[in-house]
């Protein structure tokens, strides 16, 4: 099925929220840390795979959603751990989120206008 | 208790998974595929040092690595296709021509030593006091000196630099070892007077495998000519241009 030019998948739509509350936090939003943030906000115990999360947000790079940087190899080498590649939102990503959560919202309207009271 | 990045399954379960990531990275141009592999190893690491805090043990932080790794395969494979259709006509080719050269270049050094081998075999069981009959040193002479050019073309291939010089070496022993081997062993093997007598068609396929065998190394030489050399390079410098 291919989806409408512009939309969210709902795994983009996690990844760019995500991103966005981790920025709140004054976080880093790398890979392992947004898997676990999607895991925490969906309820579920199991951690998105390592090929629909890193496809994902390759996807989103491409479309202008997301921008992503390698941090500093010596910040990565004085903490002992390989590298993060850290994700911000762009703005037309936000006009992303902005456009689906209107059309999530659309849709509940629409359903609770069809169902009986 | 063992530190989860220390632990052996954990070191064996991030192996594997960056194993497949090498196999499904392979080929892609270097710095995707490098940013990629970057990317996962950091993810191991970081998932390493929160199974730890969560207090998982080592077998089961890697069970539950590589059952997240197993679960993405088939976004790793679409990943991949989505790379390699947006890489452009020229770097594929050029990837593709490398892949051969590497393919054809480990079919030379195969094709040498193989041909040593039958030259040293045939040479021993010859010279071998306990043999039904001693062979004369002119039918010793040819297959020596076409083991030692055999040896040498080997040497040389094995260096990218001579490869040329070893393909080209080992056109003549390609074309000639089996003849002369057959001939050698003769003298000293019950199996190859039986073949020689019983089976007609012995020459036909000897001329037929020998044939075969000099494609490999005049192929080789080819590739490495001069003005292959500058056509690969041509054709790299446009893919890169």
């Amino acid at each position: 099925m291919r989806r409408k030019a512009g939309a969210l998948v709902p795994l983009e739509l996690s990844i760019l929220e995500s991103v966005l509350a981790l920025q709140s936090d004054g976080e880093q939003a790398y890979g392992f840390k947004l898997a676990k943030h999607i895991a925490g906000a969906s309820g579920n115990a199991t951690l998105t795979s390592h090929g629909t999360l890193y496809k994902a947000l390759a996807r989103m790079a491409e479309r202008g959603l997301v921008d992503s940087a390698w941090e500093d190899p010596a910040d990565a080498e004085s903490d002992g751990r390989p590298r993060r590649r850290t994700y911000t939102v762009t703005a037309e990503g936000e006009v992303a989120i902005a456009r689906e959560r209107a059309r999530l919202t659309a849709a509940v309207t629409g359903i609770g206008a069809v169902s009986p009271a | 208790m063992t530190s989860v990045t220390r632990s052996a399954p954990y070191r064996t379960a991030a192996r594997r998974v960056l194993r497949w990531c090498a196999w499904y990275t392979r080929g892609l141009d270097p710095h995707i595929a490098a940013e990629r592999r970057d990317e996962i190893a950091s993810d191991l690491h970081e998932e390493a040092d929160w199974a730890e805090d969560s207090g998982l043990s080592p077998s089961r932080a890697a069970r539950v690595m590589l059952l997240r790794a197993l679960r993405g395969v088939a976004a790793d494979l679409s990943w991949r296709s989505h790379v390699l259709r947006g890489t452009d006509r020229a770097a594929l080719a050029e990837l593709r021509l490398d892949r051969a050269g590497r393919g054809l270049s480990a079919l030379l050094m195969f094709l040498g030593l193989g041909l040593t081998g039958l030259g040293l075999f045939a040479l021993i069981r010859s010279l071998d006091t306990r043999s039904t009959s001693v062979a004369p040193a002119f039918e010793l002479l040819p297959v020596m000196f076409l083991t030692c050019l055999a040896l040498l073309g080997t040497i040389l291939s094995a260096v990218r630099r001579t490869r040329l010089i070893g393909a080209t070496s080992l056109i003549f022993p390609a074309a000639w070892m089996i003849h002369f081997s057959v001939q050698l062993l003769w003298y000293s093997s019950a199996t190859v007077q039986m073949l020689v007598t019983r089976l007609d068609t012995l020459p036909t396929f000897v001329i037929a495998a020998s044939l075969g065998l000099v494609l490999i190394p005049a192929g080789a030489a080819l590739w490495r000519l001069p003005s292959s050399n500058r056509r690969q390079r041509r054709s790299t410098g446009s893919a890169r241009g």
